[in-house]
């Protein structure tokens, strides 16, 4: 495929859904000027879209949440939906995610509600094209910055890729096989790592904060998931000197309610942080609705650095597992009948060299 | 036009060759997966059954996505709507979110009130 800076639209807004906002991996190296990072809330289900539609895996995609956006495909191209499992449609049939699709002029694709996760990624051949702001596309909506105009979609948007026009003879076969999709649920077990103020707390504090069921709140966002439950309390005040707050860093105001803190959060904050969600999980808190519940589970840094590699090493194993896909264009299954002999067949069209 | 298949037939893997002998008609309608096959062996998928008078009449429920609170209800009980026209607004994880008519209809039940909250799968109002 060849880059083409030339705006290529496609796609027409006709319905914004709840929220939906352009990002990739995020703001790299800006958080000490104190421009939050940003970008996807769920980063694997970001990656896994754009290697489905042949993009790197830092192009930007649109994030979808809760109820999706009503698209119309303005230029035939390739499209891969991930993350949460949305109800949706391309025109008459089911929309099916993690899976490489092709769109056709004048398609319509209808995005509903999440039936299990709340987040996901509509990922475009070449990648959406928006300027990019301090190294980044990604969205960050309280800054207006980044994304389309520093907001999410609005009716009668066009998106554009920066792709030109797909080949439209064939594309290969590309889906991401069952044993990778993650299955989100509503009530998680997060593992988290002390720290670095757990000191602030008092043994029983501290007790609360591991042994409880914790809700999330409808005021959680793309900066924080506040949560609500039992009141962890401090050993005398919830304030510390500023200092920066890492992705997933669970702050304890006064009220003793844990807050995690996600992609839009502020750089610095004067809350103490009893503790932070391990990178490789900060999906499942990213994934979770109102209403939904989430449990923590202390793990040491070592084991952290473990899961992180461990999710790594996934991630390369589904690259390796998707260009071995690249060399077959259709599979479909036949249960034919000659005579009275029935048998079953499977076709695989490989391309010409 | 010569394509290459592999074809599995009780497990079994055959590599084929395949030459078409006739021009494949043009229009054969687009399906939403890529195709590899020939027009002979795909399957021709019935017409969906148009809508009856009496499915017209029928009751669309609308639900809630989420969890949420009303924020506002923009139409009134025997309201006529068109598609995707914005019915009422919920609020939530400080979003608000525009709740549109899935069809042409009229507004026949309104089943929640502003500043209620609302969860997940709550009817709120239905068109017919």
């Amino acid at each position: 495929m060849i880059a083409n800076k030339d705006p290529f639209p496609v796609f027409e807004v006709l319905e914004s859904g709840a929220l939906t906002t352009i990002q990739d991996l995020g703001r790299f190296g800006c958080q000490k000027y104190g421009v939050p990072f940003s970008g996807a809330m769920d980063d694997f289900s970001l990656k896994v879209a754009n290697l489905l539609v042949g993009n790197d895996s830092n192009a930007a995609a649109l994030e979808i949440t809760g109820l999706g956006p009503k698209l119309k495909v303005l230029n035939d191209t390739g499209v891969a939906l991930s993350g949460a499992d949305f109800n949706a449609a391309l025109d008459e049939s089911p929309f099916r995610g993690w899976r490489l699709v092709r769109v056709r002029k004048g398609s319509i694709i209808c995005i509903k509600e999440a039936r299990r996760g709340f987040r996901g990624y509509l990922a475009v051949t070449g990648g959406i094209e928006v300027p990019e702001v301090l190294g980044s596309k990604s969205t960050y909506l309280t800054g207006k910055m980044g994304g389309l105009d520093g907001r999410s979609l609005r009716k009668g948007d066009i998106i554009n890729s920066s792709s030109p026009e797909v080949s439209q003879v064939r594309m290969p076969l590309r889906f991401l096989p069952e044993e990778y999709v993650p299955v989100f649920s509503s009530r998680v077990e997060v593992r988290i790592i002390m720290g670095p103020q757990d000191d602030c707390f008092d043994d029983e504090g501290i007790k609360t904060f591991l042994n409880s069921w914790y809700v999330v709140s409808l005021n959680s966002d793309r900066t924080a998931y506040r949560l609500t439950g039992p009141k962890i309390a401090h050993r005398q005040k919830a304030d510390i000197i500023t200092d920066a707050i890492p992705q997933g860093a669970i702050q304890v105001p006064g009220d003793g309610q844990p807050i995690v803190m996600m992609a839009d959060r502020p750089t610095t904050g004067g809350y103490a942080k009893i503790a932070c969600v391990i990178a490789p999980d900060i999906l499942k808190i990213a994934q979770l609705k109102p209403q939904d519940e989430v449990r923590f589970r202390k793990i040491g840094i070592d084991e952290a650095h473990e899961f992180l590699k461990d999710k790594e090493t996934e991630l390369t194993r589904i690259r390796k597992v998707l260009e071995a896909q690249a060399t077959v264009l259709t599979r479909k299954k036949y249960q034919v009948r000659v005579g009275d002999e029935v048998y079953q067949v499977q076709v695989e069209e490989i391309p010409d060299e | 036009m010569r394509r290459k298949f592999t074809v599995t037939i009780n497990g079994i893997a055959y590599e084929v060759e395949v030459e078409e002998l006739e021009e494949v008609p043009e229009g054969i309608p687009p399906s939403d997966e890529p195709s590899g096959l020939v027009p002979a062996v795909s399957k021709v998928s019935p017409q969906p059954p148009s809508p009856s008078e009496e499915a017209l009449e029928e009751k669309v429920i609308i639900s809630a996505p989420f969890p949420a609170q009303v924020l506002s209800i923009k139409k009134n009980l025997g309201d006529n709507v068109r598609e995707g026209e914005v019915l009422l607004i919920l609020e939530a994880m400080k979003m608000e979110i525009e709740i549109s008519s899935p069809r042409d209809g009229i507004i026949d039940e309104i089943l929640v009130e502003e500043g209620k909250r609302v969860e997940l799968g709550d009817k709120l109002l239905t068109v017919k």
